[in-house]
């Protein structure tokens, strides 16, 4: 889910400052990480599927299905393994606030924006391009691997040992289009007049606005919330 | 006049393309091996072609650095995925940045690339299963010590024999004109 | 605005001058067509003037470049984008940004613009080039046309008073082709200095103020006669080798069928041309051909077989399939290995590569060849295996013209032999050669074109 291209800031959660996102996601993931009450981390796990519900980001049956059946095995093998219902529930919840922590960021943020929010940081700005850089032409270098695939589909092994015909018909290849895909990106780099020594501008710089703090204020209850679920209930 | 940056635009361009094709390995890779929950599995099948592309690219670059500029743009796209891959990630490239630095001063040669790309393929394992530990001692308190050297063994044959891979095919794009292997 | 005077380039490695003495001149607002057949160096002159040759391209360079009255020596490339904007081939790899504004600002985020100004150069920059309503689009979600235009603007933005074009229209279909002559005219009115380097002489030749003609990296007087391909003959009428019937097409994923109740058949002994705009379907239907592609309805019979029930390696042991970018056909470290793999005998092998010019380079590693050799590669390849059926996709692209020529020489053997063909293109010199019947695809349904003149309309 982290591969697919985002789309326009159609949502609240889209236009969310990148840091505030990824600072609550590391936040709640980190202390998902120290949680042991399958309902502090149930709690954990609502905010992140209403963030995502508010992000419009959808699910299919078959993937909702693959990850209740896949929560359910492991949680019955912990289960096995430990006899204790509440520390098998615990696990599997803490494992699904990670997965669920991922699209968070990932899904509603696109890499320009994610670059915007780097520029701003001390960063050279030869790093900074470099991220958009990955962003941009890792799509493109993955068709190029669907091509391969195909050529490699229709070629056959052609009386070579699979692990031969792979490395010539994927391996080599993607190697030569690595290196290909620099030289010509690199010269149009330049040609665009970007220079690793020249400071850059930022067209739209993100801004930490009423929706961040909002957001902000919002996880800190529910981090609040969980944090006396799991220590505040008392003797 | 300005002194020349360290890193040309073609440098951190390629350093990005590398970069690219590390995530399109793992992409393919860790839906296969991360639901078998075996540890250092997909550190050994990724380290196979993620050293074979690295070391093309400390091949490259050549100069002290190298490895982590590679592994920190890496690492800074981890960072969108997941803060703890971005803590190995970078621990991984810091390790072998640091001993290649000190020990070959830089990557010219054979040795150095392969050396690089190995010992950042081995230094990333450690650092997940320390991370791993601190947080989860109970899991990862009960797992025998053999099984991480064992992880770690299969980490080092896939990463040498990924690294030797990707000597080859240095080679290769060099008498394709696509690289300078000399100087 | 250009002077250039005794520019000579050399590579490393190479016995020939890519660029010798070359003298070129253009006043502001001039549009000059530089024309010539691949190799003859026109990329490179392009290059030159830009400055990257020899700061980023590696290559020895002599003689003297004015832009703007002012010497390129010692300018880094940097400082040189400002005055000369390059717009590559394949405005893919000159795409930085996921939107069409931030794409344009881009240019002028590099060069520190402050962010107030530049909603003002964005906004003149995509009125020059009509592409204001693009505004706010994904740039993946253009047309290659669009995607053209918004690369240009992102140039314009940063306001050069020199443009280089170059090949724009290998990946252009004619309703985008058409658009762009009109931008080289409002270009030419706001004064900026364009030079088109392309061998489609034919198409630019009404929208240019001069033409210079290059070969073996100069200018020569006269441009050599337009070169008239013969349209090739039909073989012995035979059994189709393809047919599909009712076939639906829509990518995983999407409820709109890209195709629909696509019917036709190629037969042995005659070859088909398949027009359409990019995005139309085309390179679709020769992948479903091939079995690469499943069809939601219909069926599709290939030299016999079933492609729905049969892998695609089983369909290429009689069919052959050249796909645009011929990089990833080929695998092997040699040129001679990719014809010699293909054929079971030497001779073949070596008659296949002297056809296509490529005799000389067997040695080689065929990454290191021009795409148009490599295209003429993958067919010599292809047609040393003797297949009963052929799927050319863009076959003329990067191809000057006697190398085009070889080809349909080529091609118009296989079919008197009796082989199958059908070409997807979009150049009309291509389809009026190949076409012993044209197959327009639009609006996802297939329709069959008058001759002689195949066309979209």
């Amino acid at each position: 889910m982290f591969l697919t291209r985002v789309e326009a800031a159609k949502t609240p959660v889209h236009r969310l400052h990148p840091f505030v996102k990824m600072g609550v996601g590391f936040g709640f993931t980190a202390y998902a990480l120290v949680m042991i009450d399958p309902r502090s981390l149930a709690l954990l796990l609502s905010f992140f599927l209403l963030t995502l519900i508010v992000a419009r980001i959808s699910w299919s049956i078959k993937q909702w299905a693959s990850a209740i059946v896949f929560l359910g095995v492991l949680t019955g093998l912990n289960f096995w393994a430990s006899s204790d219902p509440s520390h098998a529930a615990a696990y599997s919840l803490r494992l699904a606030v990670f997965i669920t922590g991922i699209p968070v960021l990932a899904a509603t943020t696109a890499p320009q924006e994610m670059s915007r929010a780097l520029s701003r940081l001390p960063l050279p700005p030869g790093l900074v391009v470099a991220v958009v850089l990955v962003w941009r032409f890792f799509p493109m270098m993955a068709a190029e691997v669907r091509e391969m695939r195909q050529a490699a589909l229709l070629r056959g092994r052609q009386g070579r040992s699979r692990q031969n015909a792979f490395f010539r018909g994927f391996v080599v290849p993607m190697a030569f289009c690595m290196v290909e895909y620099s030289d010509r990106v690199a010269l149009t780099l330049e040609l665009r007049g970007f220079s690793p020594r020249a400071a850059r501008s930022c067209y739209n710089p993100p801004t930490i606005g009423l929706n961040d703090g909002l957001y902000i204020g919002l996880a800190a209850i529910t981090a609040a919330m969980a944090a006396l679920l799991q220590w505040g209930a008392g003797p | 006049m300005k002194p020349k940056a360290y890193w040309q635009t073609r440098e951190y361009v390629f350093a990005a393309m590398v970069s690219a094709a590390l995530l399109v390995v793992a992409s393919v890779i860790i839906p296969f091996t991360l639901p078998l929950r075996i540890p250092g599995l997909t550190n050994a099948v990724t380290g196979l072609f993620s050293a074979f592309f690295i070391v093309i690219g400390l091949v490259r670059l050549r100069r002290p650095g190298s490895l982590l500029l590679i592994t920190g743009i890496y690492a800074l796209i981890c960072l969108m995925i997941s803060p703890v891959i971005f803590g190995f990630v970078i621990t991984g490239g810091l390790v072998g940045e640091i001993v290649c630095s000190t020990i070959f001063r830089g990557y010219r040669g054979n040795i150095a690339p392969v050396c690089g790309a190995v010992l950042y393929e081995m230094g990333m394992f450690p650092a997940a299963m320390a991370i791993s530990f601190f947080f989860l001692p109970e899991r990862y308190g009960a797992i025998a010590p053999w099984v991480f050297l064992v992880a770690e063994l299969a980490i080092f044959a896939t990463a040498v024999t990924g690294g030797l891979l990707g000597l080859k095919v240095a080679r290769e794009l060099a008498r394709a004109g696509k690289l300078n292997l000399e100087g | 605005m250009i002077a250039v005077h005794d520019l000579t380039v050399r590579y490393p490695g190479q016995a020939c001058h890519a660029l010798s003495n070359m003298a070129l001149e253009a006043q502001p607002g001039e549009r000059v067509l530089l024309a010539g057949a691949t190799g003859c160096g026109k990329s490179t002159l392009g290059l030159a003037l830009c400055g990257a040759i020899p700061e980023i391209v590696p290559a020895r360079r002599t003689g003297a470049i004015r832009i703007c009255n002012r010497s390129i020596d010692g300018r880094p490339v940097r400082d040189m984008a400002r005055d000369v904007g390059f717009l590559m081939q394949n405005v893919a790899n000159q795409i930085f940004s996921d939107r069409v504004d931030e794409e344009v600002a881009f240019g002028l985020e590099n060069f520190g613009t402050p962010a107030q100004a530049m909603e003002d150069r964005i906004q003149q920059a995509l009125e020059l080039v009509d592409g204001c309503h693009l505004r706010g689009r994904l740039i993946d979600t253009l047309s290659a046309g669009e995607r053209q235009r918004v690369a240009l603007a992102a140039l314009l933005a940063v306001d050069p008073q020199v443009l280089v074009l170059d090949e724009p229209l290998a990946f252009l279909d004619s309703n985008a082709a058409g658009r762009l002559l009109w931008t080289l005219e409002r270009l030419s009115r706001s004064q900026k200095t364009v030079l088109v380097f392309e061998h489609r002489r034919d198409m630019l030749r009404p929208a240019v103020d001069r033409e210079v003609s290059m070969a073996a990296g100069y200018a020569i007087q006269a441009p050599p006669p337009a070169l008239v391909f013969s349209p090739i003959v039909r073989g012995t009428s035979g059994d189709p080798a393809l047919v599909f019937d009712s076939v639906d097409f829509a990518w995983p994923g999407r409820a709109q069928n890209l195709l629909r109740g696509i019917s036709f058949a190629v037969r042995r002994g005659e070859s088909v041309v398949l027009l359409g705009d990019n995005g139309s379907g085309k390179t679709t239907i020769l992948a479903l051909a091939m079995g690469l592609l499943r069809p939601k309805n219909g069926r599709i019979q290939n030299c016999g077989l079933a492609a729905r029930k049969n892998p695609p390696g089983r369909l290429a042991e009689k069919a052959a399939l050249l796909f645009q970018n011929p990089d990833h056909q080929l695998h092997l470290p040699r040129v001679g290995d990719e014809v010699r793999l293909a054929s079971a005998k030497p001779e073949p092998a070596r008659q296949a590569l002297s056809s296509m010019g490529l005799a000389d380079l067997a040695d080689r590693h065929p990454r290191s060849l021009s795409m148009g050799q490599k295209r003429r590669l993958t067919l010599a390849a292809a047609l040393c295996r003797q297949p009963e059926l052929m799927l050319l996709d863009e076959p003329s692209v990067g191809q000057d013209d006697r190398s085009l020529a070889s080809i349909l020489e080529q091609l118009g053997n296989y079919i008197q032999a009796g082989g199958a063909l059908l070409t997807a293109t979009h150049d009309r010199r291509v389809a009026d050669a190949l076409s012993h019947r044209c197959l327009v695809i639009k609006h996802g349904q297939l329709h069959e074109a008058g001759k002689p003149h195949c066309s979209l309309e």
